[in-house]
C-alpha cells in the first residue's frame, strides 16, 4: 500500500504581520514575495520525496482564511471540490508543466491579496477579530482540519477498512501509516485571546486525527497558541529568528530550512536530531481577559474558560455561576 | 532465482528496481544519474532517511561524518540502524562518494606544526560527497519543479485508446499467457504463444506482433533463468542429444523446472522482474550507454502516473541513440503486457506513444508489500478484479479450496497442489490434501510458498471478515508445512567416522575441537567412536596428528 501523506501549509499573509517581520533592519529583510519563492522550493522538495503527498494551501489574513487552489500541482493538490481536480484545468497545468506551480502560487496569492485589501472591503468580518493585530488563525486552523478530514475520508473510501493493507494479517501500523496527516504554520502575528478556545478545540480535534501540528514562526515573536498546538499534537514549534544569533540570521535561508527540520513526516522524524521546542516555550494558561499568563486560576465548568479573578458569568460562554462548583479554582501550573 | 536477494541487506527494505541498479556496474549507474527522470525517480526509490539526508546537503553538496551523526537523534531506538542503512543506500548507488580529507600541507616547516595537523588528522573524519550530476538535477527540480513526461491522452487519442478495464484486462491476458505457458508445462509451445494470445480475446495491437517476437525470445530468457528446461526432465533419460529437432530448428519437449513452479507461486512484481532482469542482462551490455538507456527507460516507466499518456522518443532521455533501443525494450515490455503501443493518430509521421498498464506500476513496488493485493496476478478477470471485489480464494479449515476465478492460469497453478473436485464457470472447488502437497514438494514448490500463494491471493472478503486473524487458517498453513516437513524426515549428511582412539584423552580432545567447530554429528562415550562432517575431514586429521604427537 502506498503511504498517502498530506499537508496544508499555512501561510499568515496579514499585513501586520509582516510588518513586523520586515522592521528589523535591512540585512534580514524578508518579504513575503521571498517566503513564496522559498516555499515553493520547499513544495518541490515534499512532491520529489514522495509522489503520492497531497498538498494543500491555506492563506489568512486579518479577517479570514482561504484555500489556495493550486491546480498546477494536479492530483497532489488538496482540494475542496469532491470530483477532484477539473481535468481540462489540469491538462493545462501538468502538461510539461515546469514553473507553473510558482507562477500559479504567486498569481493566487496576489489575486488573494488584491481581493482582501484593495477590493471594496465591505465583506463581512469572520472570526470576530479584534482590530488590526491578530489574524484569522483559529479559522485557518480549522480548515486545515476540515481539508483533511475529507482527505482521509477519500483515503478510506477507496481503500475499504483494513483491506489491502498487505498480505496475511491486517497491519494496523501501517493504516496508520498511510494516513499521516500534517498542518504547517507559518506564522507572524500575535495570538488573539479572543481565539483560544477555538484553536485548543482545534488542537484537540487535530489530536484525534492523529494530525502533527508544526509551527515556523516568521516573527521574533512567540504564539503561546501553536506552542500548544504543537505539544499536544506531537508537532514541532520553532523560532528561529528569536533563538538564533543574528549573525546567522543573514546566512538563513527558509527553504534550506524548511528541509531541514520540516521535510521528514512523523515516521522518520523519530529517528532525526530536529530542535525540540523553543527556548522561551511557555505552556502557561492565559487568562482570557486579561491575557496573563496564570498559575492559579479560575476555569469555567461549561466552556473551560479560564479568568484570573472570580466572575459572576462567565465573559466567553455567558454562563452564570451561581455557585461556587461552577467556577473551579484550580492551580494550573507549577512552578519549578 | 536470479532474484536471490545477494544484497539483502541493503535492500530489504527497498525496491526491486533500487536493488537492480544495485548489480548495475558504476559507469552505467553514473550514465543512469544522469539523466534527470531517472535521478527523480531514483530519489523516490530511497528509503526514508536516506531522501533526507539528501535533501539536506543537496546545496552544500558535502557532509561531514560527524554532522551526519548530528543527525541523528540519540534516542532513537532503530535509528542507528537505519541511519547506517541510508548511508549505505547511498554508497551503494553511487549517488554519495566517500571522500577522506586530503591531509593538508604535509610539508610543513617546523616540527612543532607537523605534530599537530599529525594530530588533527587522525581526528579527522571522512566527508560525503554528493554525486554532482545527481546534485545539479535535484536541484533543477528544486527550483523548477517537477518535470513529468506523462500526459492526459488526447481527445483524438481517447478514441483509439482501450479502457482501463480493456487495457487491464489485455495487459493481464499477456502476462497470464507466459506463466500459462510454464504451468501447463510439456504440452504448449512458445511459437503457438502469439496466436494462443489473439485467441484469448486480447486487444489487436497492430504494432506489437512483430516487432515484439523479434525484440523478445521468451523462450531463450525462461532458458536462461533455468526457469525451462530443453530436452526431458532427467528422470530416467538424460541423453542430451536425444532432443528432437523440427523442422525450423525449434527444440521440442521442453519441461518446466522446480525453478519454474516456484516462480508461479511467486508474487507479480518479483516475477516481472526477474524476467525483465533477464531480458536486459541478456540483451545489452549493461557497461554500455545502451544499458544505463534501457534501465532510465524502466526507471520512468516504474513511476508512470495512471492513464497517461507518453510520446516514446521522450522517454529515450538525451541521446539520440537510445531512440532505437527504447522502442526495442518497449517492444518487448509490450509483449510483456506492460506496456501498450499505439501511433498517435493526430501526427503523420506515425510517431509511437506509450501507455503503460497496471503491471508496469509493479515495477517500482517495493519488495515485500504488494499494492495489487492478489488482483495483480488476479487472471484476466478485467473489469471484477479491477474493482477487487469478486476474485480471490477462500481457504477453509477443512482444507477445501474455493477460488473465484475465470482465469485459466490461477487453475493451473491451484492444481499444482490442490485436489481439484470440481470446476464452476466462475468458481474452482479443490482440497488440499497430502498427496496433493507431496506432488507439489515433489516439483520443487515448497511449503511456504503454497501458504503465502494462498494468502496473497486471498479472496477481499477473508480480509473483511478476520480483520486481525491469518486469512489463510492456521490449522491449514500448519498442515501443509507439517507435510513438506515429513518429506524432509530423513537427511544424508556425508561424514567422516572415527573409531578406536588410543586413548580417553585423545578422544575428549578431538571430541571437543569438533564440537567447537559445530562439526560433529554424532559421537558415543563408551565405545569411543564419533562422526564428523565430511568437510571437516581434513582439519580433523591434522587436528588428530597434533594431538598425539603432543601427547607422544
Amino acid at each position: 500500500m502506498e503511504e498517502e501523506t498530506a499537508l496544508v501549509i499555512v501561510v499568515d499573509a496579514s499585513l501586520f504581520a509582516w510588518h513586523c517581520v520586515q522592521g528589523k533592519g535591512k540585512e534580514d529583510e524578508f518579504t513575503l514575495g521571498d517566503l513564496v519563492e522559498h516555499l515553493h522550493v520547499f513544495l518541490n522538495a515534499l512532491v520529489l520525496v514522495r509522489s503520492t503527498t497531497k498538498v494543500g494551501i491555506v492563506v489568512m489574513n486579518e479577517r479570514k482564511a482561504s484555500l489556495l487552489p493550486l491546480r498546477s500541482l494536479g492530483r497532489r493538490c488538496l482540494c475542496v471540490t469532491s470530483g477532484g481536480v477539473n481535468n481540462k484545468d489540469e491538462d493545462e497545468m501538468t502538461t510539461r508543466g515546469r514553473g507553473k506551480v510558482l507562477e500559479d502560487l504567486k498569481t493566487k496569492l496576489l489575486g488573494l491579496i488584491e481581493r482582501e485589501y484593495f477590493g471594496d472591503g465591505q465583506e463581512a468580518r469572520g472570526g470576530g477579530l479584534e482590530e488590526g493585530k491578530g489574524c484569522a488563525l483559529s479559522s485557518a486552523y480549522s480548515k486545515c482540519l476540515c481539508l483533511l478530514r475529507r482527505h482521509l475520508e477519500s483515503c478510506e473510501e477507496e481503500h475499504g477498512l483494513g483491506y489491502g493493507s498487505g498480505p496475511g494479517e491486517v497491519d494496523l501500523e501501517g493504516l496508520e501509516r498511510q494516513r499521516r496527516t500534517r498542518v504547517l504554520f507559518l506564522h507572524g502575528s500575535q495570538d488573539v485571546a479572543s481565539q483560544y478556545i477555538q484553536v485548543m478545540n482545534a488542537s484537540f480535534c487535530a489530536q484525534r486525527l492523529g494530525t502533527v501540528v508544526d509551527t515556523f514562526m516568521l516573527g521574533r515573536r512567540d504564539s503561546s497558541f501553536l506552542q500548544q498546538a504543537a505539544s499536544i499534537t506531537g508537532g514541532l514549534y520553532t523560532n528561529f529568528f528569536a533563538d538564533a544569533a543574528s549573525k546567522d540570521i543573514k546566512k538563513f535561508s527558509l527553504s534550506t530550512y524548511l528541509i531541514q527540520v520540516f521535510l521528514a513526516d512523523s515516521g522518520t522524524r523519530a529517528d532525526l536530531q530536529l530542535p525540540q521546542g523553543h527556548s522561551s516555550a511557555s505552556l502557561k494558561v492565559t487568562c482570557f481577559l486579561t491575557k496573563k499568563a496564570l498559575d492559579i486560576g479560575f476555569v469555567c465548568s461549561v466552556c473551560l474558560s479560564i479568568f484570573n479573578q472570580k466572575l459572576q458569568t462567565c465573559a466567553v460562554c455567558g454562563t452564570e455561576f451561581s455557585d461556587n462548583r461552577a467556577l473551579k479554582k484550580k492551580v494550573l501550573s507549577r512552578q519549578g | 532465482m536470479t532474484l536471490d536477494p545477494s544484497s539483502s541487506s541493503l535492500s530489504s527494505s527497498s525496491s526491486f528496481i533500487s536493488s537492480h541498479l544495485l548489480k548495475l556496474p558504476a559507469v552505467t549507474r553514473d550514465r543512469v544519474l544522469d539523466s534527470e527522470g531517472s535521478c527523480q525517480v531514483i530519489l523516490q526509490t530511497l528509503p526514508p532517511l536516506a531522501k533526507q539526508y539528501c535533501l539536506r546537503i543537496c546545496f552544500s553538496g558535502e557532509a561531514s561524518e560527524a554532522m551526519l551523526d548530528g543527525w541523528i537523534a540519540p534516542e532513537s531506538k532503530d535509528g542507528l540502524k537505519r541511519h547506517k542503512v541510508a548511508v549505505e543506500t547511498l554508497l551503494a548507488l553511487g549517488i554519495w562518494k566517500k571522500v577522506d580529507e586530503e591531509p593538508p600541507h604535509q610539508h610543513t616547516q617546523s616540527n612543532k606544526f607537523r605534530k599537530t595537523t599529525a594530530k588533527s588528522n587522525a581526528v579527522r573524519q571522512a566527508t560525503y560527497k554528493m554525486n554532482e550530476s545527481f546534485m545539479a538535477k535535484v536541484q533543477v527540480i528544486l527550483q523548477q519543479g517537477i518535470r513529468s513526461v506523462w500526459t492526459e491522452p488526447t481527445q483524438a487519442m481517447r478514441s483509439i485508446l482501450p479502457t482501463r478495464e480493456e487495457l487491464h484486462a489485455h495487459s493481464q491476458a499477456c502476462w497470464d499467457s507466459l506463466l500459462l505457458f510454464l504451468a501447463g508445462g510439456e504440452g504448449e509451445d512458445l511459437g503457438n504463444y502469439s496466436s494462443n494470445r489473439r485467441s484469448s480475446g486480447m486487444l489487436a495491437m497492430e504494432i506489437d506482433a512483430e516487432g515484439g517476437d523479434k525484440a523478445l525470445d521468451l523462450e531463450m530468457v525462461l532458458t536462461r533463468l533455468k526457469l525451462l528446461e530443453r530436452g526431458a526432465r532427467g528422470k530416467g533419460s538424460n541423453e542430451d542429444g536425444d532432443v528432437e529437432m523440427v523442422g525450423d530448428g525449434k527444440v521440442q519437449g521442453r519441461s518446466t523446472t522446480r525453478e519454474g513452479f516456484q516462480f508461479l507461486l511467486r508474487p507479480p512484481a518479483e516475477q516481472i522482474w526477474t524476467i525483465v532482469d533477464e531480458f536486459l542482462q541478456m540483451q545489452y551490455d549493461l557497461n554500455g550507454e545502451k544499458g544505463a538507456a534501457a534501465v532510465s527507460f524502466l526507471l520512468q516507466l516504474g513511476f508512470c502516473e495512471e492513464g497517461k499518456t507518453c510520446e516514446l522518443s521522450s522517454l529515450s532521455g538525451e541521446s539520440a541513440k537510445g531512440d532505437a533501443m527504447t522502442s526495442e525494450v518497449a517492444f518487448a515490455l509490450a509483449k510483456l503486457g506492460l506496456l501498450y503501443l499505439f501511433k498517435n493518430p493526430e501526427s503523420k509521421a506515425g510517431d509511437l506513444w506509450v501507455l503503460p498498464t497496471h503491471l508496469s506500476k509493479l515495477l517500482c513496488q517495493k519488495q515485500e508489500e504488494d499494492v495489487f493485493g492478489g488482483e495483480a496476478l488476479g487472471g484476466g478477470g478485467g473489469p471484477a478484479s479491477s474493482s477487487g471485489g469478486e476474485e480471490g480464494i477462500i481457504v477453509e479449515t477443512n482444507y477445501r479450496v474455493y477460488a473465484y476465478t475465470t482465469s485459466p492460469l490461477k487453475r493451473a497453478i491451484l492444481e499444482l497442489f490442490c485436489l481439484e473436485e470440481y470446476v464452476l464457470p466462475n468458481l474452482y472447488v479443490g482440497r488440499l490434501s497430502r498427496e496433493s502437497c507431496n506432488a507439489a514438494f515433489e516439483a520443487g514448490i515448497g511449503a511456504e510458498l503454497i501458504v503465502d500463494y494462498l494468502r496473497r491471493n486471498a479472496h477481499p472478503q477473508t480480509y473483511r471478515i478476520r480483520a486481525k486473524t491469518p486469512v489463510v487458517p492456521e490449522t491449514i498453513a500448519d498442515s501443509v508445512r507439517l507435510w513438506e516437513a515429513e518429506t524432509k524426515r530423513l537427511a544424508m549428511t556425508p561424514c567422516a567416522f572415527y573409531d578406536k582412539f588410543e586413548s580417553k584423552e585423545l578422544y575428549l580432545e578431538s571430541l571437543g575441537h569438533a564440537k567447537e567447530r559445530g562439526k560433529l554429528l554424532w559421537s558415543n562415550d563408551e565405545n569411543m567412536r564419533l562422526a564428523v562432517k565430511l568437510d571437516h575431514y581434513n582439519d580433523m586429521r591434522t587436528f588428530i596428528k597434533e594431538a598425539k604427537s603432543r601427547n607422544a
